[in-house]
């Protein structure tokens, strides 16, 4: 009887995983299967579940030729440029941050504390238009990659600190103590011992801010109105909503927007998962 | 030139507070340059009539925020931003849960399982937007081709001009997306909870069903609480897909206040009445996380 109910549980389990993978898949495998078809198949009807004649013809026109004043491959460029840079930033700061609220009980420190979680809960909007004041007005830089770092380390340095706070706690102290005997200053014990036992903190830190940075769309809008720093997602927004829209181009610029996320996503997954869930499981 | 410094490094060896002071102090800049000055700025102009075309600030009071409220499209859309919100957090909550307990069980290929259920997660809101428009494209789209083989509907529908049904595409599309993360914060939860836990439920008798909602649930508090504060504060947020897939449309049925917010403020250039508006969906967020906030603690204290 008990056998039975079993049986009919892992049948039920397994037809479950299967339709959560079917889900899972077959929106982005769409899009690739599209954009592998010249722009006569993509209009089939039936639509065609492989490629009948696969090619690449899209991705080279899109990447290589003027649309709207640039070309698609500047617009990658610029985002792997800002991504890096980004990522850069926010692991460094986010690293003696986080290390210093791990370790030390200060005032101050709590207060920061709340005061990142705090800007977390702040609608970007309502951070967008003093900040598009700040940089239009004042600073005149607008249509910089240098505002766009500006403005994601903003946005994704408390993540980061917060990802690195909770692995740092992880890390005991007596081996920076011990360090501290032997004759390391502070800041020799932080990089030469924490430091390189955080790899696994830092590489989930580095590949979420990355992530997040080549995704972003909304701030890059508003902020970068040409070649010089359109990014990824706003070049492809462009072409949504055009007059002569070219849908073969904007399958392969959303496929070409979707491979650096997802591959990275794929390739540092235990990582990621394991700094994503720091905070979230321990209460 | 070295003395100072070295004073200061030596200083800091002694003095653990300056050590943690000099530590943070880049982020305590990047805070309050990216934040702090930016966010009282705003408020401070949400009283005043601020138009990046006509330079100089009028002091309007609680005029913009008594506009909004005088503003039946504007009422419009933060209801319907809670439906949003409710609605697809709702449907992201309880299927990331039901999916994380089944990828908490044993079965052949759950390493690969578990990496795929990224790739929603990891894909750009934009191309989110684009594949689904692709999916309910009112010519092409496979989910037309699916429903009509079906008989499920009589011909190919435009779905996104539907007035009915353009919201709960959107809703769609987001969960699609976000699911994922649901599942991630809850597996590692999952895993957490000792064997021991469910060996004792089965001595005493208890079901599948009973063990998860008495041992399981109850476990699972904290992870389900943070990603109920993730998702609901990015929901209440959303602006991306709307952008892409239906601009606000049909008839304004899409506009969530975020959208307005943008185009207040970035198409019709009023920072001052944007910002009041943005300062009210703050509102809204902070609402949201504290009910939870206070319903969880209930659960706590039984």
């Amino acid at each position: 009887m008990a056998d039975k109910n079993d049986r009919k549980a892992k049948v039920f389990l397994y037809v479950f995983i299967a339709v959560v993978l079917i889900v899972t898949l077959f929106p982005f495998y769409w899009i690739i299967n599209m954009s592998l078809q010249n722009s006569i198949e993509l209009y089939d009807v039936p639509p065609n579940f492989v490629p009948p004649k696969p090619t690449l013809e899209n991705f080279r026109s899109v990447l290589f030729e003027e649309r709207g004043l640039m070309k698609f491959y500047q617009a990658v460029f610029n985002t792997l440029i800002v991504a890096l840079l980004t990522m850069v930033v926010c692991v460094i700061v986010g690293s003696i941050t986080g290390y210093a609220l791990a370790r030390f009980r200060f005032k101050l420190g709590i207060y920061l504390l709340f005061a990142l979680i705090g800007t977390q809960m702040v609608p970007p909007l309502t951070d967008l238009i003093p900040l598009y004041v700040i940089f239009s007005r004042w600073l005149k830089l607008i249509d910089t990659k240098a505002t766009l770092v500006i403005g994601y380390t903003g946005w994704l340095l408390p993540i980061s600190v917060w990802i690195l706070y909770g692995y740092f706690q992880t890390i005991p102290k007596d081996l920076e103590d011990a360090a501290r005997i032997d004759g390391c200053t502070r800041l020799r014990a932080l990089f030469k011992v924490v430091m390189p036992l955080s790899a696994p903190g830092l590489a989930a830190t580095a590949i979420y801010v990355f992530i997040s940075s080549t995704n972003e769309f909304l701030f890059a809008m508003i902020f970068a109105s040409t070649y010089r720093s359109k990014t990824i997602p706003v070049a492809l927004a462009d072409m949504v909503g055009k007059y002569q829209i070219r849908y073969g181009d904007m399958t392969a610029g959303a496929v070409i927007a979707a491979i650096f996320p997802v591959v990275l996503a794929l390739l540092f997954q235990k990582y990621l998962v394991r700094g994503l869930t720091a905070g979230g499981v321990k209460g | 030139m070295g003395g100072k410094g070295l004073g200061l490094a030596s200083r800091m060896e002694k003095n653990e507070s300056l050590f943690a002071f000099f530590l943070v102090l880049p982020a305590l800049l990047i805070v309050g340059f990216l934040y702090a000055y930016p966010l009282t700025y705003s408020f401070i102009i949400s009283f005043f009539r601020s138009d990046i075309r006509k330079p100089g600030l009028v002091f309007l009071g609680l005029q913009n925020y008594i506009e909004i409220f005088k503003r039946p499209d504007l009422l419009i859309s933060f209801w319907r931003t809670v439906v949003f919100t409710v609605i697809s957090v709702g449907i992201e909550m309880v299927a990331g849960i039901a999916i994380a307990v089944a990828f908490n069980e044993r079965f052949r290929g759950r390493a690969i399982a578990r990496s795929v259920i990224l790739i929603p997660w990891a894909i750009p809101p934009v191309v989110n937007g684009i594949i689904w428009n692709w999916l309910v494209h009112p010519k092409i789209g496979v989910l037309n081709f699916f429903l009509t083989k079906l008989h499920v509907i009589p011909r190919y529908k435009a779905w996104l001009a539907d007035p009915k049904w353009a919201l709960n595409i959107i809703i769609i599309a987001d969960a699609w997306k976000w699911t994922p993360l649901v599942v991630l914060l809850v597996l590692a939860g999952l895993q957490a909870i000792p064997d021991v836990l469910y060996d004792a439920a089965k001595v005493d008798g208890a079901g599948r069903v009973r063990t998860f909602f008495t041992v399981t649930l109850p476990l699972l508090r904290w992870p389900i609480l943070v990603s109920l504060i993730l998702r609901t504060v990015e929901a209440i947020r959303i602006f991306d897909i709307i952008f892409i897939m239906t601009r606000g449309g049909p008839a304004n049925r899409t506009k969530l206040t975020t959208f307005y917010v943008w185009e207040i403020a970035f198409k019709h250039h009023r920072m001052g009445f944007g910002s009041a508006l943005a300062y009210l969906v703050t509102l809204l967020i902070i609402l949201f996380v504290v009910l939870y906030f206070r319903t969880i603690r209930k659960e706590i204290e039984l």
